[in-house]
């Protein structure tokens, strides 16, 4: 142990959930991995703003939009999916908040329910897919292009973000909640914060022709 | 340290040295996290693709000396020119700069054992290396991509461009793309959080803000260019028409999106080149640089207002002039911030007792060439002017001017700087004096005379040019030109190398530096100090009293965190002490995801899909296991 | 007692007027690209009009802005006369040195900006209607 009053805490060494969240409490600032994760997160905002700068601008340019033939986005559906990934965040926070207390076994059961109710979003929005698909194709005119790829890119999030669930799930079962994966938590929870405001924004676009 | 150690703080260092000890051989290599390995190996590539590019180069300049020359056919040509752009700009001044030289010494500067995630710095590296060579691959192939550096559709699209050369391009970039994206989040992370105690934003150096600024520039520049070229390959693999105007597409739109990326993207070339002549002027000069929180604010501010200035890249393609004035009303004043460093930097050294060594010179050079390609600047933000000289060698002056002379310079100037830091070896300086020259006189002769051949109308990209235009005396000069400037590369390499073997020792401050790095051995040790330091003014190294007490609390064990690979995680403005992070020692897993990540990208570009979306799914299970064991203490 | 602005205002002296510049950048060219990039007849958008007026709307911010960043840099200007921990910072109030920086940032990042918006409106006010000149 290093000579000095007052050493900053070790964080690595806090391998149980009660060491961690004194680490955690003691911490004047966000940890590495918090910032790794926020900066990331920046790099994701803005190919979805280019995505959703791109669609404005193919829209100033066409004649009609959507083109002749395609009709406008139906906005009861899609809102309603969007609504309940929107409550998904209260278990997200809860599990983030749990987390920084060194509440392992709440934290375990908020990722569960978090990640159920972000599968059921998911499996809405594919068969959402599918359906758009079946009338009209990206193929078909740039409106069709864009209006899948943003969908896409966005769906792809999620997923993504449920794996990031299933892996810490997997890891804190195994491992307990120690500093490294508290962070985890923390972490996720800024990522599902993030794609949902993204997401709501992506919903935005995708029925502005219908507003 | 400056001051002896005594046999106490002997102790100190030597269970630090057990700690660190690094792997020998091939698999310490492949499997090192440290930021100095990882930024030699940086280095070396960025090195070997720069002489590629500038082979081509030669290549074009050879074809360019006379009249209706066939030295290469057309279409070798097209590849020759666009191979030049790529690689010089995605895979040599990027990786040279954050990769190498940011790498290597932006941990060092602030007194950190390592950069903030060193497991995400050797994948940066390897995803980089795996990009170069897929890249490659369509040059060795025959198909390079063709369409110039920045593949403008239609020219790109399917319809004109059937074979693979786009999307080795498209996905290449892309695969780039990654790789510089986790090196600068790496970066930023680094700065923000790892910063020796006591070094606060006010005393961090002028080098490390340069590259906060280049870091956060291509965090949100590059998203445009990866979904410029994800709609390309959309549109040239699946039939989608982001760019196809007969389906509302518009080509206009890759433009947008490319320049979006492209005009930060030649700030991000710059912005180092500014950090290392920050680091130089004040050490030849000795003297503080002259306006150091202006120049830290202007240097951001470049960066920031890179983003508003993209269509003067466009300025011929019909846009309404009341769209158009944005631009040109953005980059006229951008030039305020980069004039503010230029006084600045030219009044440190008037007024400081400059030692002309070859470091110094070539900021000088830099100074130079960056007022003359400034100044040429300033000229095209004008619509009307740029409007008669867009796609004329004017340009290509331009930004020759200003990238080569002003961002490799300081390249050039950088390694003679640090050489004797990372080798602990002093190179030639009469060998390096005369590179200077050699590089300088032939930059001149190969890049002034095209703004002369652009006025006069020759345009760019052009495989030959007909007799009597009165262009030819000027192409050959520039050839001749060319040439010059290889050989001062090459004096260079010979220089360099030949000091590695039997240049003079350096010792651990042969320039009397004022940042960190020149406090600990040359070359450092695997965990750059045996003390974190402390840190009380932004120039540390001149700062005694600061260095002596590190030594003593070397003595007393302070600091010195010797309980795995550790260092200080710090508060983020006022670098307070937060904690004690550790670092992870060697590692497989990046290797391994650097492996699958080509894997990937060569069967998109086969076209096999799902063997694609099975490489993404190794790549992810790569990443669970990387993860597996939390870091130890 | 040393003067000491709240932190919003110091905020909005460093970062109000660049703000509104980006704001007033991104919305004036996506009004230009609406009616001049689009085919005739899916806009009727008065678009210089809308391209002065946010110019206007975008320089009075960043005066304001300005005006903050002068206030404050007047007012923090004699660092000598503050007492030693007030210079410092106590706590979570950051020293007087670094809000006297911020407002230095705040009156280049103010004059930068200002110049753009100005140009941005005679460029606007003084070209022909969606052609190219």
């Amino acid at each position: 142990m290093e000579a000095g009053a007052g050493t900053p805490p070790r964080s690595m060494t806090a391998r149980a959930a009660a060491g961690a969240a004194r680490v955690e409490r003691r911490r004047r600032s966000a940890p590495n991995g918090i910032w790794g994760m926020a900066l990331f997160l920046c790099s994701e905002a803005t190919i979805f703003g280019t995505l959703m700068a791109t669609y404005f601008y193919l829209d100033f340019d066409a004649h009609r939009w959507p083109p002749a033939g395609i009709e406008r986005p139906t906005i009861a559906w899609p809102s309603i999916a969007t609504g309940w990934l929107v409550l998904s965040m209260i278990p997200i926070w809860l599990a983030s908040r749990s987390a920084r207390r060194g509440a392992r076994r709440l934290t375990l059961g908020s990722i569960w329910v978090a990640c159920a109710m972000q599968c059921l979003y998911l499996a809405a929005q594919i068969l959402l897919f599918r359906h758009d698909l079946l009338h009209f194709s990206p193929k078909g005119s740039a409106y069709g292009s864009i209006y899948f790829t943003m969908l896409a890119a966005d769906h792809a999030h999620v997923a993504l973000g449920i794996a990031l669930d299933a892996a810490l799930l997997l890891f804190i079962t195994l491992r307990g909640l120690a500093n490294y994966w508290l962070i985890g938590v923390r972490g996720l929870a800024i990522y599902w914060y993030a794609v949902t405001v993204i997401t709501v924004l992506v919903l935005c676009t995708q029925l502005s022709p219908s507003f | 340290m400056a001051t002896v150690i005594t046999p106490r703080g002997q102790r100190q260092v030597q269970r630090l040295e057990r700690i660190w000890i690094e792997r020998k051989g091939l698999l310490g290599w492949i499997t090192t996290t440290d930021h100095k390995r990882i930024g030699i190996m940086y280095f070396f590539t960025s090195l070997i693709l720069f002489g590629a590019g500038g082979a081509e180069a030669l290549t074009i300049r050879t074809q360019l000396f006379g009249p209706n020359n066939h030295v290469v056919s057309p279409e070798t040509y097209d590849q020759l020119f666009t191979m030049h752009g790529v690689t010089m700009i995605f895979l040599f001044v990027i990786p040279m700069t954050t990769g190498a030289f940011g790498n290597y010494l932006v941990p060092l500067m602030i007194g950190a054992r390592d950069m903030a995630f060193p497991r995400m710095n050797a994948v940066s590296y390897w995803l980089f290396l795996g990009s170069a060579v897929f890249i490659y691959m369509g040059l060795a192939s025959g198909h390079a991509p063709n369409a110039g550096w920045f593949d403008y559709v239609p020219l790109a699209s399917k319809a004109y461009d059937p074979g693979n050369n786009i999307d080795f391009y498209g996905y290449g970039l892309i695969f780039n793309g990654i790789a510089s994206t986790a090196t600068s989040i790496n970066i930023i992370v680094t700065i923000f959080k790892l910063r020796a105690p006591g070094m606060s934003f006010n005393r961090m150096p002028l080098f490390c803000f340069a590259f906060l600024a280049v870091s956060f520039s291509l965090l949100f520049a590059l998203p445009s260019l990866s979904v410029a070229c994800l709609f390309l390959e959309l549109d040239r693999q699946l039939g989608f028409h982001f760019y196809d105007a007969a389906h509302g597409g518009d080509p206009l739109l890759w433009q947008n999106l490319f320049w979006i990326f492209g005009h930060p993207e030649v700030y991000i070339i710059i912005l180092p080149a500014f950090g290392i002549a920050t680091a130089i002027i004040p050490t030849f000069s000795h003297r503080k640089m002259v306006f150091f929180p202006l120049v830290a604010l202007a240097e951001l501010l470049v960066a920031f207002l890179g983003f508003g200035v993209w269509v003067h890249h466009m300025f011929v393609v019909g846009y309404a002039t009341i769209t158009t004035v944005y631009f040109a009303a953005a980059s006229m004043i951008i030039v305020i911030p980069s004039a503010i460093q230029l006084f600045a930097w030219i009044t440190t050294i008037l007024t400081g007792k400059p030692q002309f060594k070859t470091p110094l010179l070539w900021i000088i050079g830099f100074i130079v060439y960056f007022m003359i390609g400034g100044l040429s600047g300033v000229t095209v933000a004008a619509i009307p002017f740029d409007q008669q000289v867009e796609d004329s060698y004017y340009i290509v002056a331009h930004f020759h001017f200003v990238i080569f002379g002003a961002a490799v310079f300081p390249i050039l100037g950088g390694m003679y700087f640090w050489f004797p830091k990372v080798t602990g070896r002093m190179y030639h300086e009469g060998l390096g004096k005369l590179s200077f020259w050699l590089t300088f006189v032939g930059t001149f002769v190969v890049f002034f005379p095209m703004h002369i051949l652009g006025i006069l109308g020759m345009p760019r990209r052009v495989y030959t040019y007909p007799p009597g235009m009165g262009w030819t005396f000027i192409n050959q000069s520039e050839t001749v030109g060319a040439f010059l400037l290889a050989a001062g590369l090459l004096l260079i390499v010979g220089n360099l190398t030949w000091s590695y073997f039997r240049g003079a020792e350096a010792g651990n401050d042969p320039w009397e530096g004022d940042t960190l790095e020149w406090s600990t051995t040359s070359p450092p040790p695997p965990y750059n100090y045996p003390v974190i330091p402390t840190v009380t003014s932004p120039y540390a190294m001149w700062d005694k009293s600061d260095r002596e007490l590190d030594s003593r609390r070397l003595e007393r064990g302070e600091g010195v965190l010797q309980q795995g690979h550790e260092t200080v995680a710090s508060t983020v403005q006022d670098a307070e002490w937060d904690e004690i992070v550790s670092m992870p020692p060697h590692s497989l897993w990046p290797f391994l995801v650097g492996l699958a990540a080509p894997g990937g990208f060569a069967m998109l570009l086969l076209h096999h899909y799902w063997i694609a979306a099975g490489f993404l799914v190794l790549a992810g299970l790569l990443l669970i296991g990387w993860h597996h064991r939390e870091v130890a203490a | 007692m040393t003067y000491r602005p709240p932190n919003l205002l110091v905020w909005f002296a460093v970062g109000g007027g660049a703000v509104a510049f980006a704001l007033q950048f991104v919305a004036g060219l996506a009004f230009s690209f609406a009616q001049c990039d689009a085919p005739p007849g899916r806009w009727s958008l008065s678009v210089q009009q809308w391209q002065i007026a946010l110019a206007a709307a975008g320089f009075a911010v960043g005066a304001a802005s300005m005006l903050a960043a002068i206030r404050i840099f007047r007012r923090t200007f004699r660092l000598g006369d503050v007492a030693g921990e007030e210079r410092r910072g106590d706590g979570s109030q950051p020293p007087i040195g670094r809000i006297h920086f911020l407002a230095v940032v705040g009156l280049v990042v103010n004059t930068l900006v200002l110049m753009i918006m100005a140009m941005d409106a005679f460029g606007t006010a003084l070209h022909g209607y969606c052609v190219q000149t």
